[in-house]
């Protein structure tokens, strides 16, 4: 269990919006500051759950700081960060199919997609959602690793622990198929 | 060249199976370096848009992640400064009576309700 924060900011209900990050230790509001956005991003788009992605950013932030003495650096931090929401994310979407009993219960990509996007007319990235639902855990991290955060292919192979050839290839196939998703919403 | 497409997307295992599709390392793709060149900067921004988190995520992991630290600190001071053992706490918290406490009534007792040796 990670240390005591150093300044306790008093009872709950006297704390202000600011005052709980005051109380937690520099380090971890560090990490907080710089890798909540990615490690969003990476959750949600494995998960396609906002909740459970916010879930799995907290997680992921407590599981980093409390490993800080253990991240040796043969990495970026963002790299290291982003590992572990990747296996913070596998472990949600695991524990989430074993309790889905019945498979028409887990609810569809498109319901999760917010519906004030739909409501703008923002159906394209509805269609988009749907192709990226539609491929399988890994490739989705390893396009949201590329496409979104810029991470270099190595990086990526080292954040998801598979071989750079396997990241090109899933790369391609998943890139196409989103190209494909995007252009036919163009046409319409 | 005709342009060779990967599988259909549609064939591929879906999200909660478990099943990985087979790594066949680039070989339906003659130049996969190349292909990979061309960037699609709507791409990224279509992502972007769909995968955006709520605009006060920092604080809303702070808040939460401090709430949790707080909350297991403060648990784990009671525990120290009470003294209590992992049984004793379980008896606190489900109700019951520490056994030092209880008084034995198969015991003969005086007034006072203390044991008698």
């Amino acid at each position: 269990m990670p240390a005591l924060p150093r300044h306790r900011s008093g009872r709950r209900a006297e704390r202000s919006r600011s005052e709980p990050r005051a109380a937690l230790d520099r380090h971890l509001t560090d990490l907080i500051d710089a890798h909540s956005d990615a490690a969003f991003r990476l959750a949600f788009g494995i998960l396609h759950d906002r909740h459970l992605a916010e879930d799995v950013v907290q997680e992921t932030m407590l599981r980093s700081w409390s490993s800080l003495d253990r991240f040796r650096g043969d990495s970026s931090e963002r790299t290291w960060v982003l590992r572990i929401a990747h296996n913070t994310a596998v472990d949600a979407l695991r524990r989430r199919r074993d309790h889905a009993t019945d498979p028409a219960k887990v609810p569809e990509v498109a319901d999760r997609i917010d519906p004030a996007d739909r409501a703008v007319g923002r159906d394209d990235l509805t269609r988009v959602g749907n192709v990226l639902g539609g491929l399988d855990a890994t490739s989705r991290a390893i396009v949201v690793l590329r496409e979104v955060e810029g991470l270099s292919y190595q990086e990526i192979a080292d954040a998801l622990g598979i071989p750079v050839p396997t990241v090109k290839t899933r790369l391609l196939r998943a890139r196409r198929a989103l190209q494909a998703a995007a252009r036919d919403e163009e046409e319409r | 060249m005709t342009e060779h497409h990967g599988p259909d997307p549609e064939d591929l295992p879906g999200p909660d199976d478990g099943v990985e599709p087979p790594d066949e390392s680039g070989r339906e793709f003659f130049d996969i370096d190349g292909a990979l060149a061309e960037d699609d900067a709507s791409l990224a921004d279509a992502l972007r848009a769909l995968l955006q988190p709520p605009a006060d995520i920092e604080h809303r992991v702070a808040d939460t992640v401090s709430d949790r630290l707080v909350g297991g600190s403060v648990g784990s001071t009671l525990i120290d400064l009470l003294g209590l053992g992992p049984r004793t706490l379980g008896m606190f918290l489900s109700g019951g009576v520490p056994p030092a406490d209880r008084v034995r009534e198969d015991l003969p007792q005086d007034d006072e309700g203390a044991v008698r040796r």
